[in-house]
């Protein structure tokens, strides 16, 4: 008992997220997330006036509640996470449907997960010698300063989304003078990047989009990755008939059409089901459906490989129930390149968010969207090209930045997958192929 | 091989079918009328209902359903309802396009993309290797309508007479309606079209769209072929034949490029279906007359007939490009037998 | 000439027909053609040196027209389209020819020698010449005229064109006299300018299409891939989605033959690129050019604006079905909320021109004899506009800077149809309006199919939309109440008023102008009070065309009007086969 004592003891008071990792030698990626959680807590702390006025706005007591159930279940996840896991995806719902116009949902639907995520993360026990799991991934993973790159452009576009109405210089939906400085040129009249045609401010907009873009993007692919991870771990646990159902029936069906045309006629199908100011939910239901398939061949892959290894085969003998063994210890096993296909999906489902933007099929105006940025700069592409040039740019560099993360993170989780060669049988779906197939869907979409 | 072959189409029929009847519910359960294109003011609603009538959408739904499948088998697409032409010539229109548009810019892509991998393969870790991989991935997260729009800006800029829509000039166009008027009258025409002018012509429309279609997934084959290229520089037989000897590009180019190919070209059968779909919105804002379009017109117009026509045809399009994945795959590596 | 000819409700065109995305007017003129102009054109800008005569040498050059959409057909018994209607009138051969003249509509002969009115005016006779043919052969005869409208009137064939025998005696409606005239019986008298409209329609082949499934008349070959006709020029050539060219026909019999000897309608739906390609010379005509544009154009040099007139009314309608706003109070302090001059100055002022004028009413100011200038306009009075609402109950009770009565919030949606960026940029500026008064308005785009259905099912709150003009004043189907026996789908707004009703029915029989005008001008102001529609702003229209054309007279309606005078000096030539 001394002896566990011993070790357990945190031999510095204050593990405070990130110190921990500066103390292993890790000074950038320590500071990156102490940067993160400064800054987000700081948005929530500092600015109290703001937070309950916009609170009260959105619909008084009830948001706040959900604001409070969100804050009780991060720090329930120190103690029983599963238990905070489930409260929070509930206030999550209810964030979703209740919170819905204010700036505020955003933020508190964006960070409470972050947070719950990284507090409530399980720590391994330290072993004694060696080091773990995590450690070994991370110094991987910060090998490639490419990653490093990635890692901390994906943290400043969140940033910039959460502060989107503390950086942008004006109202993104003011028209200070649509007669006067309409199309006004970058770096004149205070715009930095120009004006568009109502006279608004380009980089505001741009600062503001991010909002629906990176939005989308998360809960879509949250969705999607949950989803894919689901039928995965089913059809490749099971097997038989259920796998035939699941496979042939949902997975080759789905992706035997091309995404954006499948996409024209499901939004066109449920886009007008539900008022405007309700678009960007249905967006994220539409894309995250019909964005799972990859990832669900994926996890199927590697249930197969998993679910012959002996730690399986022992809780087998120990008679675990099957939902057990699935969910408690296949699923985190395959939990690897479902990371690595989530980060590159969030930058794919921009894409996408984009191309339909583009099509007048997104978020209704006058929100700002970087895809309806773009359409909007097409009439006056000649005339004003900040327009439509900026916002793209802007999706360039985000879709890179999650590009960069999601190789990083592939590399580090699992060296073996670098090249790994495809499997020789053609009947065998592995992620080779799922992955370059989605990757092409997203190509082709947008 | 040949069982092979016949065993996948055979299990791939259900599949075709039941995505056929999935179209034809979603397709009638899209909210909009198709016939609201024929509505006039003090159009009398009988006429409507006439129009209904010819359109055959007053019978009910499991029966128009049934009579799209018996027109299918017998390879009958149906009319199409906004332009009232027959939906199997409405796609043999577009498709020689979009195949003509697809076909360049899958030569810029294999080409380019393998190229620009092997590059910065054989430099890995260098400098000249970390540009190329940053750039490939710009170009990679690069939307295409974005690129489209900025080719044209640059194209207006730089040479701005350099057509940017369209797959006609307006020379060619001229001289083919003088052609056209002498044959309706039955006169030897006065003008002619020399080969290399009309090549010359088609090319020079081609180039923006191509490029623009090409660029990213060119920038992701050229990071699949460069991840292929280090996994096999470090196998044992390239490590044998460089050290018995062998130069430095000979390895390169006889022993290890052979290999890393081969999964590179099974990606050629899985951009098949883009081949066919083309990319809806580069067609649409280089006004490509292709397949694209015609579904993106289908869809707005509720043109029912075209919807399931072109939807029909991507998914025949994926399976059969799944199987030449296949078999491009077993062709390449002797190690793979069907049978 | 027959849709230059068609008489009103098809003049108000719905504009939500538009069909491709993203392009900037092709939904005004989505249904065939406009109809006759009963007054002159407003003089276009520059009409070229008018001293000298076209020569015969002169014959000749081509002119490249862009469209934004492809045509659908050219049978005008079916035809809809505008791109398709503005070909047909140019191929189809047609009884009487328009021509404007000291500003007035004359009919000048061309299939009919002569014509001529009962002096009861409810009959005219047409007298045909004898030896014109068909391009295959066949004679064209007054049976070809009575065969066409049998399939008009044809319920089979759910023609558009069928209101056009609606006024015709139901018994006889026409006479064929002998084999080369035909009388048409209508059913009261009626001003000749109407009779001639509605028996104006271009004639087609009875020896061809008498063997065509009537059912299927749309997907007939004479519709949509080779018509057969008599007009001033034939189709050469139609590449679907990319070209049509029409052709000089110079076996043509009645016409002059015209000057140029093509014209290729080529389809570029972005407007962006129609503008390059105006510019480099790749075409030489484009039917609407946006008015930010035209400083940039009258730089280049080579292009002539012509102005068309005030052609497009955007309005915002207000669903009289919806509790919001059935009080006519709300529906006036909403307009005096909007800024409608900013809106005039933002969307339609471009380097200190302004291309449009406040609307009262769904005429067009064109039509000079109906148009009011003493009109009173609702003020824009944003403090009014709070103190109407408040009268009726709407205050901003709980202090979140929305309006609210019985604790609901004064919220509804806006919708518009997607490709139209005026009217996209429009729903954009009143949403800034409406939110300093505190009425909080959610933007939505519909694409156009499904706006339209839902403008006819009455299934929207409140949606900005546009008509484009007509020259002949008939309301009824927008204002006029909605019966049993006669749905009004175009009254999108629900509007219902006795009095209205009354004026209309009145003011469509009143043969004296004076008194008709008299009580138009009585109809807008009754409906300007009850305010169904924002009346937001008509906007001209302007077409660029290459300054090498002569002689080209544009009218408000016809962008093709009288296209066979038009004519280019030979030195100028610049396709010389």
């Amino acid at each position: 008992m001394a002896e566990r004592d011993r070790v357990w003891k945190p031999d510095f008071p204050a593990d405070l997220p990130g110190i921990w990792q500066f103390r292993r030698g890790l000074p950038v990626f320590g500071a990156l997330i102490l940067c993160v959680c400064l800054l987000s807590l700081g948005v929530l702390v500092l600015v109290p006036g703001r937070v309950l006025e916009s609170l009260e706005r959105a619909g008084g007591f009830g948001n706040l509640l959900q604001g409070l159930v969100v804050l009780t279940s991060v720090l329930g996840m120190f103690h029983k996470p599963w238990l905070a896991v489930g409260v929070l995806f509930l206030a999550f719902l209810a964030a979703l449907f209740g919170l819905g116009k204010d700036w505020l949902a955003p933020q508190v639907l964006v960070l409470a997960p972050i947070l719950a995520l990284y507090l409530g993360r399980r720590r391994p026990p330290r072993p004694r010698w060696g080091k773990s799991q995590w450690t070994l991934v991370q110094e991987r993973f910060l090998h490639s300063s490419l990653a490093q790159v990635g890692l901390a452009g994906v943290v400043l576009l969140y940033l910039a989304t959460f502060l989107a109405p503390y950086l942008a210089p004006f109202d993104p939906l003011a028209q200070p003078d649509p007669s006067g400085l309409k199309l006004a040129a970058p770096l004149t009249h205070g715009y930095l990047l120009g004006a568009d045609q109502f006279s608004r401010d380009v980089l505001s907009r741009i600062l503001h989009g991010a909002w629906i873009s990176m939005t989308i993007g998360l809960f879509a692919v949250l969705l999607s990755a949950s989803l894919g991870m689901f039928f995965g771990l089913v059809a490749g646990w099971f097997g038989g008939w259920i796998d035939g159902l699941i496979s042939r029936l949902l997975i080759d069906n789905l992706l035997s059409i091309p995404r954006l045309p499948l996409l024209l006629v499901f939004m066109a199908l449920f886009k007008d089901a539900f008022p405007p100011q309700y678009r960007i939910y249905v967006i994220i239901l539409i894309l995250g459906a019909t964005g799972w398939m990859g990832t669900a061949r994926l996890v199927r892959g590697e249930v197969l490989t998993v679910r012959e290894r002996d730690f399986v085969q022992a809780g087998r003998a120990l008679g675990l129930s099957q939902g057990t063994l699935l969910f408690k210890h296949v699923a985190p096993n395959c939990l690897a390149p479902v990371l690595v296909s989530a980060t590159l999906g969030i930058g794919g489902t921009i894409l996408v968010e984009a191309a339909l933007s583009f099509l007048s099929l997104g978020v209704p105006p006058p929100t700002p969207s970087w895809g309806a940025m773009v359409n909007d700069g097409r009439q006056f592409l000649t005339k004003a090209w900040w327009i439509s040039t900026f916002p793209g740019l802007v999706i360039v560099v985000a879709v890179t930045c999650f590009n960069l993360l999601g190789d990083g993170l592939r590399d580090a989780l699992d060296p073996k997958l670098i090249g790994r060669e495809r499997r020789s049988a053609p009947d065998d779906e592995d992620e080779t192929e799922g992955e370059s197939s989605e990757t092409l869907e997203a190509r082709t979409a947008s | 091989m040949l069982t092979y072959l016949f065993r996948r189409l055979l299990v791939s029929l259900p599949l075709l079918l039941l995505i056929a009847l999935e179209l034809n519910l979603l397709v009638h359960m899209v909210p909009g009328d198709p016939t609201a294109v024929f509505i006039d003011p003090r159009f009398p609603p009988e006429y409507i209902e006439q129009i209904k009538v010819s359109l055959g959408l007053d019978r009910p739904l499991h029966v128009q359903i049934a009579k799209w499948f018996a027109n299918i088998l017998q390879l009958d697409f149906g009319i199409s309802f906004f332009h009232q032409r027959p939906v199997s010539e409405m796609i043999l229109d577009a498709l020689p396009n979009t195949l003509l548009l697809s076909a360049v810019s899958m030569v810029l892509i294999f080409l380019l993309g393998t190229s620009v991998g092997i590059y910065s393969a054989v430099r890995q870790y260098s400098w000249k290797d970390q540009v190329v991989t940053v750039s490939s991935l710009f170009f990679y997260s690069m939307p295409s309508f974005w690129l489209s729009l900025m080719l044209i800006l640059l194209a207006a800029v730089v040479a701005p007479h350099w057509p940017s829509s369209g797959m006609v000039g307006e020379t060619i166009m001229l001289k083919e309606a003088a052609i056209a008027e002498a044959l309706q009258m039955g006169e030897a025409p006065e003008v002619t079209i020399g080969f290399f002018e009309r090549l010359f012509d088609l090319l020079q429309h081609l180039l923006l769209p191509a490029i623009a279609l090409g660029v990213a997934p060119a920038a992701g084959v050229a990071r699949y072929t460069r991840s292929a290229m280090l996994e096999v520089v470090r196998q044992d037989y390239i490590r044998t034949a460089r050290a018995k000897g062998v130069p430095g590009r000979r390895v390169i180019v006889k022993h290890a490029l052979r290999n890393a190919l081969i999964p590179v070209i099974t990606l050629l059968g899985l951009y098949l279906p883009f081949l066919i779909s083309g990319a809806v919105l580069v067609e649409t804002i280089f006004a490509w007359p292709g397949m694209g379009r015609l579904i993106v017109e289908g869809v707005f117009q509720r043109d029912y007939p075209v919807i399931l026509g072109t939807g029909l045809l991507l998914a025949v399009m994926v399976v059969i490009g799944n199987l030449v994945a296949d078999i491009l795959y077993s062709a390449v590596d002797p190690r793979i037998r069907y049978g | 000439m027959t849709p230059r000819f068609r008489v009103l409700p098809a003049l108000l065109l719905p504009v939500a027909l538009l069909m491709a995305p993203a392009c900037s007017d092709k939904g005004e003129e989505a249904t065939p053609g406009p109809a006759a102009a009963s007054k002159p054109a407003p003089s276009g800008r520059g009409s070229g040196d008018e001293v000298r005569r076209p020569h015969w040498e002169d014959r000749g050059d081509s002119l490249v027209v862009a469209v934004s959409a492809d045509a659908d057909g050219f049978l005008p018994i079916v035809n809809q389209q505008a791109t398709g209607g503005a070909i047909m009138d140019l191929i189809m051969p047609s009884m009487t020819d328009s021509a404007f003249e000291d500003g007035h509509l004359k009919a000048l002969p061309s299939v009919a020698e002569r014509f001529e009115f009962s002096a009861d005016k409810k009959h005219l006779t047409y007298y045909m010449r004898k030896d014109l043919a068909w391009t295959d052969g066949e004679p064209i005869t007054a049976h070809d005229m009575a065969f066409t409208y049998e399939l008009v009137r044809d319920p089979v064939v759910a023609s558009p064109r069928r209101p056009f025998t609606d006024n015709m005696d139901p018994e006889e409606p026409w006479t064929v006299l002998d084999d080369y005239t035909i009388r048409f019986n209508f059913r009261f008298g009626y001003n000749t300018e109407t009779m001639l409209a509605h028996a104006g329609l271009n004639l087609c082949p009875k020896h061809l299409l008498i063997h065509e499934d009537r059912a299927k008349l749309r997907s007939s070959p004479l519709h949509i891939r080779k018509p057969v006709g008599h007009g001033p020029f034939v189709l050469t050539s139609w590449k679907r989605n990319q070209e049509i060219v029409i052709s000089r026909n110079s076996r043509c019999k009645v016409k002059p033959v015209p000057y140029l000897k093509r014209v290729i309608f080529k389809i570029i739906p972005e407007y962006e690129t129609q503008l390059t390609e105006l510019e480099t010379g790749k075409i030489d005509m484009m039917e609407t050019i946006q008015e930010k544009d035209f400083k940039k154009v009258r730089a280049w040099g080579h292009i002539k604006l012509y102005k068309r007139g005030y052609r497009f009314l955007d309005y915002i309608a207000w669903n009289e079905q919806k509790p919001l706003f059935k009080d006519r109070r709300v529906r006036r302090a909403l307009t005096m909320a909007i800024d409608i001059k900013k809106l005039i100055r933002t969307l339609l002022t471009f380097d200190g021109k302004t291309f449009g004028i406040q609307a009262y009413s769904t005429f067009t100011p064109e039509l000079k004899d109906y148009y009011d200038p003493s009109f009173e306009l609702l003020p824009y009075d944003p403090e009014k506009a709070r103190a109407l609402l408040a009268e009726v109950g709407w205050e901003d009770h709980d202090g979140d800077g929305v309006l609210d009565k019985d604790g609901k919030p004064f919220a509804f949606t806006l919708v518009t149809n997607t490709g139209n960026p005026r009217r996209a940029e429009a729903v954009v500026l009143i949403e800034r309006d409406l939110e300093k008064i505190g009425v909080k308005a959610n933007l939505d785009y519909r694409e156009a199919v499904t706006f339209f259905d839902e403008l006819r099912n009455k299934n929207y709150e409140a949606a900005l939309s546009g008509w484009s003009a007509g020259l002949f004043p008939d309301p009824s189907d927008i204002w006029m109440s909605e019966t049993k026996e006669k749905p009004r789908p175009f009254n999108f707004t629900a509007y219902s008023n006795p009095e209205v009703d009354a004026i209309i029915e009145k003011g469509l029989r009143e043969p004296d102008p004076e008194k008709e005008a008299a009580l138009w001008r009585r109809l807008h102001r009754i409906i300007y009070d009850d305010q169904p529609y924002t009346f937001l702003y008509w906007k001209t229209v302007h077409f660029g065309l290459h300054k090498r054309f002569r002689d080209v007279k544009p009218n408000v309606l016809s962008v093709f009007y009288r296209i066979r005078d038009w004519w280019v000096p030979k030195a100028e030539h610049k396709v010389k086969f």
